[in-house]
């Protein structure tokens, strides 16, 4: 077969697939605790220099070394091609990194006695980069049935097009260790995890869901620190402009052993008119975040932050917002996380505060299932909100 | 076909007749029947956005109508709170006009002065300044024009094939 002809073939599939997925029914991998296996950074195993989505070849590899349940398979160093995207159907060059995800979920809600439920798709992205030398093109698409509004491409109240990021990089030094970039990115922030509606991510606006922002980011990933710091230009698919945020969003972590890293995260930005509170507003977030792996099953992941809204004719008013997760993995591929979670926003009446207990399994290569209990309570001026949450997922990754 | 495929064959039947249900919302259209309003007022007069949800009313008028003990589904404190907010004259936005009177008249209760949500609704999208009319939904037209562009790629190809062998 001709070259071309094989190139021409495997855009074919690149774009059927995209129609398939698009048509059908997010990778929103992010997991801190893999620190227990002594990786404090994040660029080995992601594209994004701060971690989660679109996972590198090397990144592959380790989720069907590291990440999935083996079953008793003999331990291989050679990658399976089971690992590959699409299963290693489709052998990709070593300069394009293609994935995807799909994530399906149930859940069931009890405020105060009162049921509802739904089954939906939380996630449905094609997501792939291209690298010519050190200059790197990345970008995700994909299909959201409910939300994420702000990353959407059409215009419907539900069903959209979405794309959360897509940016242009260029990596920087000798050993590439700095990577600057322009487009739309994750917001760089605290501890970056899947679970987009903990409170340290959803009241900062930093989760990988649907808060990022277009803007300039300058990465840094060496041996004991990384970080990265973003000039944000606002969200360009957000109108009109008054609503857009601009600031700067950054982190920095250290890494003091392969077992224990921790960093301060700062971001201030404003708005000319806030899209949620419709005032002009300076949103500050400051704190501190950390990791350690005190024995190898068990991960701990701590996040403080202070919060303060600045409206305009308006005193500062102050919060917090803060997380303790514990993450045991008993076997390889089943986790049991417990987590606590406190939240005083601006113009909230009392600290809300919640429990999640989660099981996590990585039960074959590329598929992982979860079930999350979560128990909010939310004091206002008139009750206490109590709320329980029955979160069930299917999460398959190209 | 070896255990893992089958595995996985398994997981994607499941993944793919699992059933679609979704909760019904019945708040606006309360607050519509209630109020005798000729169209039922957008989540976001509460919720942070159109989808509404848990733990997502951040709007001063939700913050109002939580006041008066309203959760999730309680279709019977809505209602008393509507007539609450009417006798109290609530005014969210501080406009002088009050919450329920702005429902009447078609305004926004979180946005003082006229506070029609045209002027203050986010718009999404790319180029969000300018969204087109809608005639169908957006995500299929664009799914349409990857099929165009498919099938046009697909042609290019094919004639270049063709080329090809004569040459």
């Amino acid at each position: 077969m001709k070259p071309w002809a094989i190139r021409r073939g495997l855009a074919g599939v690149i774009v059927a697939l995209f129609l398939l997925v698009t048509c059908w029914v997010k990778p929103a991998e992010a997991y801190a605790w893999m620190i227990r296996h002594d990786y404090t950074g994040c660029n080995q195993c992601h594209a994004d220099p701060s971690g989660g989505g679109l996972l590198t070849e090397y990144g592959r590899a380790q989720s069907d070394f590291l990440l999935r349940m083996r079953y008793g398979a003999a331990e291989s160093y050679e990658p399976p091609r089971s690992a590959e995207f699409l299963f290693g159907v489709v052998k990709l060059p070593e300069t394009v990194l293609l994935g995807g995800d799909i994530r399906y979920a149930r859940v069931a809600t009890r405020v105060n006695g009162n049921d509802a439920s739904r089954t939906f798709f939380m996630q449905a992205d094609l997501a792939g980069q291209v690298a010519i030398n050190r200059v790197k093109v990345n970008g995700s698409i994909g299909y959201s049935e409910q939300g994420a509004r702000q990353a959407a491409l059409t215009h419907d109240p539900e069903h959209n097009l979405v794309s959360r990021v897509h940016w242009v990089g260029v990596d920087i030094g000798q050993d590439r260790n700095w990577q600057l970039r322009a487009g739309r990115m994750n917001m760089p922030f605290g501890i970056r995890t899947v679970e987009h509606t903990m409170w340290v991510r959803s009241s900062t606006r930093t989760d990988i869901a649907w808060s990022q922002q277009h803007g300039v980011s300058l990465a840094y990933n060496g041996a004991d620190l990384h970080g990265e710091v973003m000039l944000i230009a606002g969200n360009f698919q957000l109108a009109p402009d008054a609503f857009r945020e601009r600031g700067y969003s950054g982190y920095v972590e250290y890494a003091a052993s392969p077992h224990l890293a921790f960093g301060v995260s700062s971001l201030v930005t404003r708005a000319e008119k806030d899209y949620v509170s419709q005032q002009s507003l300076v949103r500050h977030a400051h704190g501190v975040f950390g990791r350690y792996n005190p024995v190898k099953p068990l991960v701990l992941l701590a996040e403080a932050n202070l919060l303060a809204d600045a409206a305009e004719g308006a005193a500062t008013s102050t919060g917090f917002v803060g997380m303790l997760q514990a993450d045991a993995e008993v076997i390889q591929g089943l986790h049991l996380n417990a987590t606590g979670e406190a939240l005083k926003g601006s113009g909230d009446y009392g600290t809300k505060t919640g429990i999640w207990g989660s099981v996590v399994w990585f039960f074959l290569p590329h598929f992982d299932t979860r079930v999350d209990v979560i128990w909010q309570s939310a004091p206002t001026s008139f009750s206490t909100v109590e709320t329980t949450m029955l979160l069930a997922q299917l999460h398959a990754f190209l | 076909m070896n255990r893992t495929a089958l595995r996985v064959s398994f997981a994607l039947a499941v993944f793919a007749l699992a059933p679609a249900a979704r909760a019904s919302d019945p708040f606006p259209d309360t607050i519509k029947m209630q109020l005798n309003l000729s169209e039922a007022p957008p989540c976001t007069y509460c919720h942070q956005t159109l989808i509404g949800g848990l733990m997502t009313v951040t709007k001063p008028f939700g913050r109002t109508v939580q006041k008066y003990g309203v959760h999730l589904q309680d279709v019977a404190a809505l209602r008393n709170a509507i007539m609450q907010m009417q006798v109290n004259g609530d005014d969210s936005d501080g406009d002088g006009v009050g919450d329920i009177a702005e429902l009447l008249q078609g305004t926004d209760p979180n946005v003082a002065g006229e506070g029609g949500i045209e002027a203050d609704e986010a718009r999404y999208g790319c180029f969000c300044s300018t969204p087109p009319a809608r005639s169908a939904p957006s995500v299929v037209g664009a799914a349409g024009l990857a099929g165009l562009a498919l099938s046009g790629f697909g042609r290019r190809a094919l004639r270049r094939r063709r080329v090809e062998r004569k040459t």
